[in-house]
C-alpha cells in the first residue's frame, strides 16, 4: 500500500513538474516577474548549471544551494530528481509507458539494448566532461532544463522541435535511453547515486578489466581533446545580445535554453541556424535590419547561465553604428531625414545644421534601431558592426 | 518582396475600386490638386464636421488629470455632444517610444485613462488607444503605463504595428498621393488625436499634425521625400474631430526619443481645428507657429487658422 501512494505521489509531482515548466515557458514575456523567477529556481536544481558557473565565472552563486540540495538528496535515496522533479525525465516516463503499452513486443529488445548499451554512459560522460573542462559548454545543451526548454521554445516559436520528436521516438522503442546514458544530468546523478550513503556497493572491478577501462577511459579524453576544438569558433561576426559575453566566451557559455528568444518583446533575439557552424547552432542574435534590440535587458533577467550578462545599460557595447554617407539620403540628397537619429535610444546619433546625422560613436551601444529605422531600400545606409 | 508586392497589389486592386465607386479617373486625380480635393472629400468618411466650436480653444490648466479633463470638456460644451450612445472612439496618444511617464517622452497616462473613462461614461460602445510606435508594441505600451491605464479604466490599448491595420487610401496631396492609413481610425464614429508637447528634432515640436504620421504604414516615404508637405497633406486628409494636446509636462530637448530636460506647463489644450491647437501650443513652448513648417504648410493648404488673434481662447 504505502508503496503504491508513493508511486501515486511521484506520478504526480511528475505530472506537476512536467505540465508547469511547459506553462511557465510559454507565459514567460516582457517584463519577465515571478514565471521567470520560478524558471530560473527550477532549472538551478540542476547541478551542471552550478558547475557551468563554477567553470566560467568562478565564483559561487548565491543559488548554489539549490543544486546541493539535489546532490544530498542523491546521495541519500538516489536519482529522485531524475524520477520525481525533472520534467523532461517525466515526459520521457510517460512516452516510455505509451511506448510499452504500444509495442509490448519490443520488450526484449528493449532490455537488451539498454543493457549493451549501459556501460557507454561512464565513457559519454568522460568524454563530455573533458570538453567541458576544457572550454565547451554545448555539453550543457543535453542537460534536460536546457534541451527540453529549446525545444519548447522552438515548438513557442512555430518551428518543428525535431530533437524533441526524434528523442521521443527513441523512447517509445528504446525506453528511457535518454535519461540513464546520454543526459548529462542523468549520469551525473547516477553517479553520485552510487557512492550513496546507505547502499554501499563500491565493488572493485576486477585489474584486469580495470586496464581495458583506463584505455577506454584514455581513448575519451582523448577523442575529446581531439574534438573540442572543432566545436567553439567564433561566427562570423554577428551582432549578439546586450550583455553577452565576448563572443568565444558566449558561444561557449550559452546552453541554447532559448529563454531569451522567447522573452524578447521585439523579437529581435533569433536562434542562429545551422548554416553558421554547430558551435553558433541555436545561439541568438540579431539581424537589426529586421528587427531592433530596445534594450529593455529581459534577456539578462532570463539568462540562466550569464552568458548574457548584467551588464547595465550605460555599459553595453553590442556593436558600433557607421554611416554610409553616400547612400544617405540626408548627405547625398539633402532630405529632410534623420530618422536614425530620431529613434536611437541612447542619443548617440548627432545632427548638423541640415540634420544630417553623424554617429558619436562613444556614446553608441550597437542596439540596431538606426539599422532597422533608415527609410534607405534595401541595405539600410547606417548599419551597425558588430563588437 | 513577393510577400509586400502582393500586398500593394492588393491595395492598387483596392483602390482602382474604390475610385471607380467614385466615378473618378486615376489619372485625371493625379493631375491636379484641385481634383485631388474633390477625392478626398468624397473618399474620406466625414471627418470633422465639427459639434463643437471651430474657433474655440479651450485651455484646461492645473494638475489633476480627471480635473484637467472633466474642466476641459465641460468648457467645450460637453462630451455628450461629440460621444454619442453606442459611439466607437479612437485615440491616438504618444507612445512611439519606449519612456515611462516621468521622462516625458509619451502623453500622459492618466490624462488618456481620464478621456477613456470621460468616453464610456458618455455611452461609447468602445474606447480604442493606439499608436506605432518606434519601438516594440509591448515595451512602448508597458514603459508608457498607457497599457495598464486604458485598461484599468475600461478601454484597449494596442500598437497598429503590422500592415494588416492599415488600408490603402488617397490621400489626395501632391506629394502624399495614397497611404496606408489606419482602419480603426476609418471606422471610428470619433476620432480624438492625443499628442504630448515635446521637443522634435527634426520638426522643432511633435505636435497634433505630427502625431497623424502614427497613424501611417510607410513613414519612410515622408522622410524619403517631403516631411512637411506630408505631414501637411495627412492633415488635409484626415483631420480629428478634437485634438487634445498633453501640455502638462514634456521633453524640451533631445526629442522625440528622449531623455531631455523635462519643462512642465500644466495645461492641457482642446481644440476643433488642428492648425490652432498646434498654433497655441508652439506658442506655449516658446516658438513662433510661423517656425513650425508643417503648420504653416498646413495652413496653406486650408487646414486651419494659425491667426491666435482670430481665435477665441478660453482658460478654465
Amino acid at each position: 500500500m504505502k508503496s503504491k501512494k508513493a508511486l501515486l505521489l511521484r506520478y504526480t509531482l511528475q505530472f506537476i513538474s512536467l505540465l508547469s515548466f511547459i506553462l511557465l515557458l510559454a507565459v514567460l514575456a516582457y517584463p519577465p516577474e515571478l514565471e521567470n523567477q520560478l524558471l530560473q529556481s527550477f532549472s538551478r536544481l540542476d547541478p551542471w548549471l552550478l558547475l557551468s558557473q563554477l567553470r566560467w565565472q568562478q565564483e559561487v552563486p548565491s543559488w548554489a544551494w539549490l543544486p546541493l540540495l539535489t546532490l544530498v538528496s542523491t546521495l541519500l535515496w538516489g536519482r529522485i530528481f531524475c524520477g520525481w522533479l525533472c520534467p523532461f525525465g517525466a515526459l520521457l516516463t510517460l512516452t516510455d509507458k505509451i511506448g510499452r503499452a504500444a509495442f509490448p513486443k519490443l520488450s526484449l529488445l528493449r532490455t537488451k539494448v539498454l543493457r549493451a548499451v549501459q556501460p557507454v554512459r561512464g565513457y559519454w560522460f568522460i568524454f563530455l566532461g573533458t570538453i567541458f573542462v576544457l572550454g565547451s559548454n554545448w555539453v550543457f545543451f543535453f542537460t534536460p532544463f536546457a534541451l527540453f526548454s529549446h525545444e519548447i521554445v522552438r515548438g513557442l516559436q512555430g518551428d518543428i522541435p525535431w530533437m524533441l520528436i526524434g528523442i521521443i521516438v527513441g523512447t517509445l522503442l528504446f525506453s528511457r535511453l535518454w535519461c540513464s546514458v546520454l543526459c548529462p544530468t542523468g549520469v551525473l546523478l547516477s553517479l553520485v547515486a552510487r557512492l550513496r550513503f546507505f547502499r554501499c556497493e563500491l565493488a572493485g572491478a576486477k585489474p584486469q578489466e580495470s586496464r581495458r577501462q583506463f584505455f577506454k577511459v584514455a581513448f575519451a579524453v582523448a577523442m575529446a581533446g581531439a574534438l573540442w576544438r572543432k566545436t567553439v569558433w567564433a561566427a562570423e561576426k554577428v551582432l549578439r545580445p546586450p550583455g553577452a559575453l565576448p563572443e568565444l566566451d558566449f558561444t561557449a557559455v550559452c546552453n541554447r535554453c532559448g529563454r531569451c528568444i522567447q522573452v524578447c518583446p521585439s523579437n529581435a533575439l533569433r536562434p542562429m541556424p545551422i548554416t553558421e557552424g554547430l558551435a553558433n547552432f541555436e545561439t541568438p542574435y540579431v539581424i537589426p535590419r529586421k528587427n531592433r534590440c530596445d534594450l529593455c535587458l529581459a534577456c539578462q533577467k532570463v539568462c540562466p547561465t550569464g552568458a548574457i550578462a548584467q551588464v547595465p545599460l550605460e555599459k553595453i557595447r553590442m556593436g558600433k553604428a557607421v554611416i554610409d554617407k553616400p547612400r544617405c539620403i540626408a548627405w547625398n540628397d539633402g532630405k529632410m531625414c534623420y530618422i536614425c537619429g530620431e529613434q536611437c535610444p541612447v542619443l548617440a546619433i548627432s545632427a548638423d545644421e541640415h540634420h544630417r546625422p553623424t554617429v558619436l560613436s562613444d556614446k553608441c551601444v550597437g542596439c540596431g534601431s538606426c539599422e532597422n529605422a533608415c527609410p534607405v531600400n534595401g541595405e539600410a545606409a547606417i548599419r551597425v558592426i558588430p563588437a | 518582396m513577393d510577400r509586400r508586392q502582393f500586398i500593394s497589389g492588393v491595395g492598387y486592386g483596392l483602390l482602382s475600386l474604390g475610385l471607380a465607386g467614385c466615378g473618378l479617373n486615376l489619372s485625371e486625380k493625379n493631375d491636379s490638386q484641385q481634383n485631388a480635393q474633390n477625392t478626398q472629400s468624397k473618399q474620406a468618411p466625414p471627418s470633422s464636421e465639427s459639434v463643437y466650436a471651430r474657433n474655440k480653444l479651450i485651455v484646461s490648466e492645473g494638475s489633476d488629470p480627471n480635473s484637467l479633463i472633466e474642466k476641459g470638456f465641460a468648457a467645450l460644451g460637453g462630451i455628450g455632444v461629440l460621444v454619442k450612445k453606442g459611439a466607437a472612439v479612437v485615440l491616438k496618444p504618444n507612445f512611439s517610444v519606449a519612456r515611462k511617464p516621468e521622462e516625458a517622452a509619451t502623453t500622459n497616462p492618466q490624462l488618456i485613462a481620464a478621456v477613456v473613462k470621460q468616453c464610456l461614461a458618455a455611452g461609447a460602445r468602445e474606447v480604442k488607444v493606439i499608436d506605432y510606435p518606434f519601438q516594440s508594441p509591448l515595451v512602448c505600451l508597458t514603459n508608457s503605463g498607457i497599457k495598464a491605464a486604458v485598461e484599468a479604466a475600461g478601454g484597449k490599448a494596442y500598437a497598429i504595428n503590422s500592415q494588416s491595420f492599415y488600408t490603402q487610401v488617397d490621400t489626395g496631396g501632391k506629394t502624399l498621393k495614397t497611404a496606408l492609413f489606419s482602419k480603426d481610425v476609418l471606422s471610428a464614429d470619433v476620432f480624438i488625436n492625443f499628442p504630448i508637447l515635446k521637443h522634435h528634432s527634426m520638426t522643432k515640436l511633435t505636435l497634433g499634425l505630427k502625431n497623424m504620421m502614427g497613424l501611417v504604414w510607410d513613414r519612410g516615404y515622408f522622410h524619403s521625400t517631403d516631411l512637411i508637405q506630408c505631414i501637411a497633406e495627412l492633415a488635409a486628409f484626415r483631420k480629428p474631430h478634437l485634438t487634445i494636446v498633453d501640455a502638462t509636462r514634456g521633453i524640451t530637448d533631445n526629442g522625440p526619443m528622449g531623455p531631455g530636460a523635462i519643462r512642465e506647463w500644466n495645461q492641457v489644450v482642446f481644440g476643433v481645428d488642428p492648425v490652432a491647437v498646434d498654433t497655441y501650443a508652439a506658442t506655449l513652448f516658446g516658438h513662433k507657429a510661423t517656425d513650425i513648417e508643417y503648420i504653416t504648410a498646413a495652413a496653406k493648404l486650408g487646414v486651419g487658422e494659425m491667426d491666435l488673434q482670430k481665435l477665441t481662447v478660453v482658460k478654465v
